[in-house]
C-alpha cells in the first residue's frame, strides 16, 4: 500500500498524462467484481426470495396489506435489477437473462387468454422445463406480467391469477439464481482478462466492455425508455408505452439505471468503495474524471424535477422531462471519451 | 489566336493528366490498413456489441433514423389489438428481430424457444410462376413453429445430433455434430414430396457495403462451367423480386434468394413475426385474406429498419501484425479458401452515405452459389440454387462470434461449434481446399484459424 502511494506520488511529479496504470487496471477489474457486481447480484437474489415469499403470502391470504407488501417487495427487486443494468456484460447479456425477466410491453391479450385457459402456470411450465415445446413467450414472463397482477385495483384474485403470480415470482427467482451461478464463472474470466481461458484478450478489452456498458445504458434510458413515450409515435406523448406502466415505477427505474452506471464508474455499492474506472481516469485526465462525475450527479439530480409519475410528467411537466434527457445526453457525450482514453492509456 | 493556343494548351495538360492517371497501380496494397475490413465504414469495437455500431460520418438526421430502426429491431411485438407494437402472428417464429439475430449477429441453433434462431423453409417439387420454390399447400414456403392464442403452430421442429469423429493425419481428433431434423405435430397433413431447409439467422451488419458492390464485379468471379478447371464454379442466383416485380441477381439470404434489403427485412417481418407491411400486405398463413387494412407496421418504420441494417458498420480486424496471423492469411490464399471467400471488393458510389461509398472492403465472400457437397446439402432448390448449393457467407466479423453470441455457432444451420469443425464440413467445390487443410501440419492449421479469428 505504502509503495503504491509513493509510486503514485512520484508519478505525479513526472510530466502529466503518462502515469503507468498497469497495477491500477487489475485492481479496477477485481474490485468491480468483488465490491460491486458479485454483492449486487447476491443481494438481487435475496430480494427475489423476499418477493417470492410475499407473493406466496398474497396468494394464500389476499389482503390489502399483503398486496402492499408484495408491491413493495417487487419495487425493491427492481431497484437492484435496474442498477445491475448499469453493467450489462457477461451472462445477463449472453444468456438472455434480460429478455427472460424484463421484456415489455406485456401482451395483454395473451395474458388474458393464458389466465382463461387450462395451461399449467407453475414456474417450471412457464420456463418450458416440463414440456420444452410449451415454453411460455417472453412477453408473458418476468417482472411486468407480475407487475400487472400485483397492481390489480382490488384483491379479488381468482385461482388462476394466484397460480400465475406464484409461478412468475418463482420463475424470476430461478432466473436470478442461475444468473448468480453463471456470473461467478464469468467473473473469473473478467478478472483474468488477458490470460488464457478468458474471453477478454486484454485488460483494455475488459475495461472497454465496462465503458461501453455505461454509454449503452445512457442510450437505453435517454433514447429509448424515456424518449419514446415522451416523443410518442406521431410526435405526441404516449403514456401507454412506458416501462412499468401498472406500478408507475418508471421514474425510479430510470434513476436507478443511472445510479447503477455511476456505481460502476465509481465502484461503489452499499457504502463500500473499491478501486474504480474513475481512479483510472483521474490518473491521467483529472478534467475528464471531474466532468463525468459532475454529469452523473447532474442527471441523478435532474430526476427531482419530475414531481409526478412519468406517465403524467410527459404531459404535464415536459420541461422537467426534457431537462433529464438533456442531462443524459451530456453525460453520454462525456462517457464516449472513455473508450479513446482507455485505448491510449491501458497498454495491456 | 492567343486565346485558342492557351485553351488548347490547357486542354492538352488536362488530357495528359487524365491519360497518365493510373488509379490502382499508384497505391500499393501495403499502404492500406489491413484492419479496415469495411473501409471507412469500419469501427474499432471487439466486444459483444461489435456488430451493433452505426457507420461513422452520418448526418444527425440519418443517425436518428438509424436509432429508430435500432429500437424497432429490438422491439418485442405483441398480439393485436394493443396500444403499441401490435401485429404479432397469428403464426410466427419469434417476437422480435433481435431474438434471432442476437447482438445483430448469429443466433442459437434451437427451434421454438424464445431465444431460438432457426427457421425452416418448405416447398414441394416444381417451381412457381416466377421460377421460385413451389409453396407447400397449407404451409407456404416457411414453417411457423409458434402461434398466438387460438391458433396452432404449423409444426414443431425436433433436433437431434449424431456425433462422428474426424481424425487428422497427425492423429488430432475433432467431433463433428450432424443435425437430424424431425417435423412433429403438423397442424394438417404435410404434402407428398415436401422438401425442407433449416437455416440459422445470419449476422446483419455490413450489408450496406455488400449492397453497393457492382453486379459486374460479382459476375467477374462467376465461372459456371468451371472453365479454369480449379474445381470451383460459382454461379449467380437470379431470383424474382416480389416488390419490383423484376428478375434480379440475389445477394442476401443463405441461398442468395433475395435481391434487396427491403425485401429481406420486409419478408422477415411477415414470415418470421407475422407483422404485415407495405411490401408484404398479407399475413403469412395460406389463404390469408387479401388485406385492404393498414399494415401492422408503419411504412416509415419498416424503412427505418432497412436503413438500420444498411448502416451497421463492420468491426475492424485485430492482431493483424501477429506473425501467426500473417502466415495464416497466406495459407488461406495458398489452399484456395479465397477461391470463394473473395477477400477484396470496391463498393460503388452512394452520395448520401460517404463512408459506404467507393470503399475498399474485405468481406471474404463472392456472393455466388457453390456446391458444398452432400453433407451440407439441404436438397431444396431455391430459384437457380440447386439442393446442394449455398451462397458463400461473408467471413468478416467471424472471429468475434464468441463475443457477440456467448457461444459461437457456424454454418447455415449452426451445426459447427468451432471454426475447425466448420472447415471440415466443407465439400463439393470446397473439397480440394478442405483436403489441403486436413493435410497441413497442425501449426499451419492453427495459423489459419488464428487468421480467421482476426477477422
Amino acid at each position: 500500500m505504502t509503495t503504491a502511494l509513493f509510486s503514485s506520488c512520484s508519478n505525479k511529479d513526472k510530466e502529466d498524462n503518462t502515469n503507468d496504470l498497469t497495477a491500477l487496471e487489475s485492481q479496477v477489474l477485481s474490485s468491480f467484481v468483488s465490491t460491486l457486481a458479485t454483492p449486487l447480484y447476491a443481494q438481487f437474489r435475496e430480494k427475489a426470495i423476499d418477493l417470492n415469499q410475499s407473493v406466496i403470502m398474497l396468494a394464500a391470504d389476499p389482503t390489502e396489506a399483503h398486496q402492499t407488501a408484495a408491491r413493495d417487495a417487487w419495487r425493491e427487486v427492481r431497484v437492484l435489477w435496474e442498477q445491475s443494468e448499469g453493467f450489462l456484460i457477461g451472462p445477463v447479456d449472453d444468456n438472455n437473462y434480460d429478455p427472460y425477466m424484463d421484456t415489455w410491453p406485456t401482451d395483454r391479450n395473451r395474458l388474458d387468454s393464458l389466465l382463461n385457459s387450462q395451461a399449467p402456470l407453475d414456474a417450471d411450465a412457464l420456463a418450458g422445463l416440463t414440456d420444452t415445446e410449451s415454453e411460455t413467450e417472453l412477453t408473458l414472463r418476468g417482472f411486468h406480467p407480475l407487475e400487472y397482477l400485483l397492481w390489480k385495483d382490488n384483491v379479488n384474485y381468482n385461482d388462476r391469477e394466484k397460480e400465475y403470480m406464484q409461478g412468475l415470482a418463482q420463475d424470476i427467482l430461478n432466473n436470478i439464481t442461475t444468473l448468480n451461478a453463471d456470473w461467478s464463472l464469468f467473473s473469473e474470466e473478467f478478472i483474468n482478462a488477458g490470460q488464457d481461458g478468458s474471453r477478454y484478450e486484454s485488460k483494455q478489452e475488459a475495461l472497454i466492455a465496462l465503458a461501453e456498458a455505461l454509454t449503452g445504458i445512457c442510450e437505453e434510458v435517454g433514447d429509448g425508455k424515456m424518449k419514446e413515450p415522451f416523443v410518442g409515435v406521431g410526435g405526441t406523448p404516449d403514456s401507454t408505452i412506458t416501462e412499468s406502466p401498472y406500478s408507475h415505477n418508471s421514474v425510479a427505474d430510470f434513476r436507478n439505471n443511472i445510479i447503477g452506471a455511476r456505481n460502476v464508474y465509481t465502484c461503489n455499492f452499499n457504502g463500500t468503495t473499491g478501486t474504480s474506472i474513475s481512479d483510472l481516469v483521474a490518473a491521467n485526465n483529472k478534467t475528464l474524471n471531474q466532468e463525468i462525475l459532475q454529469k452523473f450527479d447532474a442527471v441523478i439530480n435532474s430526476f427531482d424535477g419530475i414531481t409526478t409519475t412519468f406517465e403524467k410528467a410527459i404531459y404535464e411537466q415536459p420541461n422537467a422531462v426534457q431537462n433529464v434527457l438533456t442531462a443524459i445526453e451530456n453525460l453520454k457525450t462525456s462517457l464516449e471519451s472513455l473508450q479513446p482514453y482507455l485505448q491510449t492509456n491501458v497498454k495491456d | 489566336m492567343r486565346k485558342l493556343l492557351v485553351t488548347s494548351g490547357l486542354a492538352a495538360i488536362v488530357l495528359t493528366g487524365i491519360l497518365c492517371r493510373k488509379p490502382d497501380a499508384a497505391f500499393p496494397e501495403s499502404n492500406y490498413d489491413p484492419r479496415l475490413s469495411g473501409g471507412a465504414a469500419t469501427v474499432f469495437n471487439s466486444g459483444s456489441k461489435a456488430f451493433s455500431e452505426m457507420i461513422p460520418g452520418m448526418s444527425a438526421y440519418d443517425q436518428f433514423v438509424h436509432e429508430l430502426g435500432d429500437k424497432l429491431f429490438e422491439q418485442t411485438f405483441v398480439t393485436a389489438p394493443a396500444p403499441l407494437y401490435p401485429g404479432l402472428g397469428p403464426r410466427y417464429n419469434n417476437v422480435s428481430c433481435i431474438s434471432c439475430h442476437h447482438n445483430d449477429g448469429k443466433g442459437t441453433p434451437t427451434a421454438g424457444l424464445p431465444t431460438s434462431s432457426l427457421l425452416t423453409r418448405i416447398s414441394i417439387p416444381g417451381v412457381d410462376a416466377h421460377g421460385g420454390p413451389l409453396a407447400a399447400p397449407g404451409f407456404g414456403t416457411q414453417l411457423q413453429d409458434k402461434a398466438i392464442a387460438g391458433w396452432t403452430p404449423e409444426i414443431n421442429l425436433d433436433i437431434a445430433y449424431r456425433d462422428s469423429v474426424f481424425t487428422f493425419p497427425d492423429g488430432t481428433q475433432t467431433v463433428l455434430h450432424r443435425p437430424v431434423y424431425t417435423i412433429n405435430n403438423p397442424y394438417m397433413a404435410l404434402p407428398a414430396g415436401y422438401m425442407t431447409s433449416v437455416r440459422l439467422a445470419p449476422p446483419v451488419f455490413g450489408l450496406g457495403l455488400l449492397d453497393l458492390i457492382a453486379e459486374a464485379d460479382l459476375l467477374r468471379n462467376a465461372d459456371p462451367d468451371d472453365a479454369d478447371g480449379d474445381g470451383i464454379s460459382g454461379r449467380p442466383n437470379y431470383i424474382f423480386n416480389p416488390f419490383s416485380l423484376r428478375r434480379e441477381m440475389g445477394r442476401y439470404g443463405l441461398k442468395a434468394n433475395t435481391s434487396s434489403l427491403l425485401v429481406q427485412v420486409a419478408s422477415a417481418f411477415t414470415e418470421d413475426m407475422g407483422v404485415t407491411n407495405y411490401t408484404f400486405r398479407n399475413e403469412n398463413y395460406m389463404d390469408a385474406p387479401s388485406s385492404a387494412a393498414l399494415p401492422d407496421i408503419a411504412d416509415s418504420l419498416l424503412d427505418a429498419v432497412v436503413f438500420y441494417i444498411r448502416t451497421l458498420a463492420v468491426p475492424a480486424r485485430r492482431n493483424v501484425e501477429q506473425p501467426e496471423v500473417v502466415r495464416g492469411e497466406k495459407i488461406f490464399q495458398q489452399i484456395k479458401c479465397s477461391g470463394c471467400h473473395t477477400p477484396t471488393f470496391q463498393t460503388g458510389v452512394e452520395v448520401r452515405l460517404p463512408t459506404l461509398s467507393n470503399q475498399r472492403i474485405h468481406p471474404y465472400t463472392d456472393l455466388l452459389l457453390h456446391d458444398m457437397g452432400a453433407a451440407l446439402a439441404d436438397n431444396r432448390p431455391d430459384f437457380e440454387a440447386n439442393g446442394s448449393e449455398w451462397k458463400t457467407p461473408a467471413l468478416w466479423g467471424i472471429g468475434l462470434f464468441p463475443k457477440t453470441n456467448g457461444t459461437p455457432y457456424y454454418l447455415h444451420d449452426g451445426r459447427a461449434r468451432s471454426l475447425v469443425e466448420a472447415i471440415l464440413w466443407h465439400g463439393g467445390e470446397a473439397q480440394r481446399a478442405k483436403d489441403a487443410f486436413v493435410q497441413l501440419p497442425s501449426s499451419d492449421r492453427d495459423a489459419l484459424v488464428k487468421f480467421l479469428e482476426s477477422l
